[in-house]
């Protein structure tokens, strides 16, 4: 399930009018190397130089909703295989909202990682 | 009989003409050319009727091959007039006036950073004569001779012009035997001069004989001139008095060591051999006022007439540790020359012969303290001419002495030549012309200038000779000591006409007039005649303003001998050059490449390559933020790992497909079964139906 236990609980909460759904800034793509799981476990990521959660923005959504920013990483190092990205509500610590997994790869220094324009997609 | 038909711009006195037909033509010859004495202080820039036929002056005047007299000829530049003149050569008493110089004021340069600098400065007036320094305040100051006996201080007081503030008159010991004026003594090549903080320290060489190769007795002197204060702490302090020789052609030179002591080269005792004589290699240092301890190790020539001013060469080079480098020349049969050096306590090494033999410098201080220091290792250089053809052909190299300051150095010579892209040789005839001149600049580099005579640079109906080659000079630049002095650094100017005028049609990139020359040596010290050059006396080099570095020459017109027109000072600073050979590097900087496909390497019709083992370096560049970065076209292969380095671009992609599940858990409540029943029917309790009365 690639929406984690947090986000289905706003978005259904919201949608039979129980609460509010509450108001994000801005949303963050991180990158990880392990399943997060519904729980939305942040103990994958990346920590590595070069890496930080990016913010991300994403286009009207019609039958989906895409990334309208290029998103990229300049690895100071070798990050290791990544298996994962992710959606969160902050830079740091947050809560992950979406999540799946990637083809593998191992970036390394002098790599530029980017997802490209229209590259992440929601549906 | 002078005639004087325009007043308001021209006043002319003494034998001459003066035409109003194509507004200011002046015309002269031998000795009843005019003289101009009233000009000298009096210079004022002429504006022009642009509705007049300037062009017509072109061709006026001039001197034609074998004239050998003087003459003045006026042309204009812009709305500008310049009026130039030249002497005799060699000059000959009563027949040209001295203090007559008149400065170039044509619209050169014209893009903006040289500037025209030393308008009202007395004339240099022979090889080695005048120099450019700056003093703490950065104040500007010129030591030139601006005659046979004297030497003149000057101070540049204005935005364009010197003030004369001191001369020393060289002249009294022979003003009763003697008088200057009508037998002039020969000093040539005889003024050095060195810089210690305010303090310029010249040393002087001085006969008394009317032509160098009669007997005469010679002298030399030592003199300091403090700028800071613009008095003399010393005057003619004599060195060595006295000498009597057969045949005048000597050398001086001098440095000053860090413990103050000054140490002159100058020829020693002369031992003369019938018509002939020697004089013996000869340093003596200042221990005292007015006390100087000398010591001799050779003899450097024998003045014999075809020896072509044996001495020239004669330097000396302020090496690590107050180590002196000698550097003698002369001629005892066959062209000779040696090294030989002191320590700082004064302790001989050995004396070795030099080959090839220098044939040509000068002894600008600039060039003197040209070093590089490489770890706790102080290497110097010793830029020159050579002739390789013998001491009767025509100097045809350039080159240079690199040593490491030490007892007994290995002096390494490098030559130019045309296999190392140093010469541009776009016409038929490649050939060094002039000494050269080297220099530090602040970025420290070692740079030097040269000139170059090529076919590609003349025009010779335009200047109604046959002269074949024009000439050109630039600056080149050796990064570090491994390297070639292979970046041309600068492009100073060109005779003739510009070489891409000929060749290309790209606009020079320092324009000069039609008439303009860039002479930034002294005289070429050999005989014969090699162009219309053998007597130019144009001085140059570099000095350093509050922290820039300012390039100067004395721009003239070669046929004026004795006679530059103007010091012209501007930025040191790398332009394009419109030729690349270089085997390491390309710099530009600090010029912006502003063109949208980046760098263009363009050939005129050759075959164009790119061989640099390092490659192209941009230093300082803030951003890059092309999208295509960089367009190898028709390149076959990149072999070079450490000087390109290709990102590689990681794209992802991500894909969430959010569901929903609605789990929803539902319940059936059914109904019981009715059943009607008659009336009267009787239920009992616990059938379990629930009975309908109708």
């Amino acid at each position: 399930m690639p929406a984690t236990t947090y986000a289905k609980k706003l978005m259904i909460e919201a949608l039979i009018n129980k609460t509010d759904m509450p108001l994000f800034t801005d949303s963050y793509v991180g990158l990880g190397s392990a399943n997060p799981g519904d729980e939305g476990l942040f103990t994958g990521e990346v920590v590595a130089a070069g890496y930080n959660r990016i913010p991300i923005s994403f286009g009207e959504y019609v039958t989906a909703m895409a990334s309208d920013i290029l998103v990229s990483w300049a690895p100071e190092g070798s990050w290791g295989l990544l298996t994962y990205a992710f959606l969160v509500d902050s830079r740091q610590g947050g809560n992950m909202l979406f999540y799946d997994s990637v083809t593998g790869v191992s970036p390394a220094s002098g790599d530029i990682l980017r997802i490209p324009v229209g590259n992440f997609i929601i549906y | 009989m002078a005639t004087k038909t325009h007043t308001t711009n021209l006043v002319c006195d003494g034998p001459g003409q003066v035409r109003h037909d194509v507004d200011i033509m002046i015309e002269g010859s031998g000795d009843g050319w005019p003289t101009f004495d009233g000009f000298v202080n009096d210079w004022t820039e002429w504006t022009l009727d642009s509705s007049e036929d300037w062009d017509a002056l072109y061709g006026s005047g001039r001197r034609t091959t074998g004239d050998t007299g003087g003459g003045v000829y006026a042309a204009r530049a812009g709305n500008k007039l310049t009026v130039r003149h030249w002497d005799q050569s060699p000059p000959v008493a009563g027949t040209q006036d001295y203090e007559m110089w008149f400065p170039y004021a044509g619209d050169y340069p014209d893009d903006g950073d040289r500037q025209r600098f030393g308008e009202n400065i007395s004339r240099p007036y022979y090889p080695r004569s005048a120099s450019l320094f700056v003093d703490s305040s950065d104040n500007v100051w010129q030591v030139n001779r601006v005659n046979y006996s004297t030497v003149a201080v000057t101070k540049k007081n204005a935005a364009n012009a010197f003030l004369l503030v001191e001369t020393r008159d060289l002249q009294q010991w022979y003003d009763t035997e003697e008088p200057p004026n009508l037998l002039p003594k020969q000093m040539t090549d005889c003024v050095a001069v060195y810089q210690v903080d305010d303090k310029l320290h010249m040393a002087f060489l001085d006969a008394n004989g009317r032509y160098y190769y009669q007997t005469q007795e010679w002298r030399a002197y030592y003199s300091c001139f403090d700028m800071s204060t613009e008095t003399w702490d010393v005057e003619n302090e004599a060195i060595h008095t006295d000498q009597v020789s057969t045949y005048y052609d000597g050398w001086i030179d001098l440095v000053v060591r860090s413990t103050g002591e000054v140490v002159v080269f100058r020829p020693g005792p002369v031992t003369v051999h019938g018509t002939l004589s020697e004089s013996i290699a000869t340093y003596s240092r200042r221990t005292g006022v007015d006390t100087w301890t000398s010591a001799s190790w050779t003899n450097t020539y024998t003045n014999y007439r075809t020896a072509q001013y044996p001495g020239d060469t004669s330097r000396v080079f302020l090496g690590k540790d107050d180590r002196c480098h000698f550097f003698d020349t002369g001629y005892t049969g066959s062209l000779v020359g040696h090294h030989i050096s002191i320590s700082n306590t004064n302790v001989f090494d050995t004396i070795q012969s030099l080959s090839p033999l220098p044939f040509s410098t000068q002894a600008f201080q600039g060039d003197n303290s040209v070093t590089r220091t490489v770890g706790s290792d102080l290497y110097c250089y010793y830029f020159y001419v050579y002739d390789a053809g013998g001491i009767s052909g025509t100097p045809d190299k350039h080159a240079y002495y690199v040593w490491k300051s030490e007892a007994n150095p290995t002096l390494t010579s490098v030559t130019f030549n045309s296999t190392e892209g140093l010469d541009h040789n776009y016409g038929d005839t490649y050939g060094p012309e002039g000494p050269m001149l080297g220099f530090k600049s602040s970025d420290g580099y070692v740079n030097f200038f040269r000139n170059e005579a090529d076919t590609a640079y003349s025009n010779p109906g335009d200047r109604g000779h046959t002269v074949t080659d024009g000439f050109g000079t630039y600056i080149y630049t050796q990064k570090t000591l491994s390297d070639n002095f292979d970046i041309v650094r600068d492009m100073l100017g060109a005779t003739q006409q510009p070489r891409g005028e000929v060749t290309t049609g790209v606009n020079w990139s320092h324009p000069t007039t039609a008439w303009g020359w860039a002479y930034p040596m002294t005289a070429l010290t050999y005989s014969g005649t090699y162009g219309y050059n053998d007597s130019l006396i144009f001085g140059g080099g570099m000095i350093t303003i509050d922290g820039s570095d300012f390039v100067y020459l004395a721009d003239g017109y070669s046929q004026a001998s004795y006679a530059p027109d103007v010091l012209i000072v501007w930025p040191l600073k790398d332009t394009p050059s419109m030729r690349s050979t270089h085997t390491t590097d390309m710099v530009l900087n600090p010029l912006p490449i502003a063109s949208t496909s980046d760098l263009i390497t363009k050939s005129a019709g050759g075959t164009q390559y790119s061989d640099h083992t390092t490659d192209v370096v941009c230093v300082g560049r803030e951003s890059h933020d092309h999208t295509t970065d960089m367009s190898l076209s028709s390149q076959v292969k990149v072999t070079h790992t450490t000087d390109i380095q290709l990102v590689k671009y990681i794209d992802l992609t991500v894909d969430i497909y959010v569901t929903f599940g609605v789990g929803v858990g539902y319940e059936l409540l059914k109904a019981a079964d009715i059943e009607v029943i008659k009336e009267g029917q009787k239920l009992r309790y616990g059938t379990g139906k629930i009975v309908r009365k109708d």
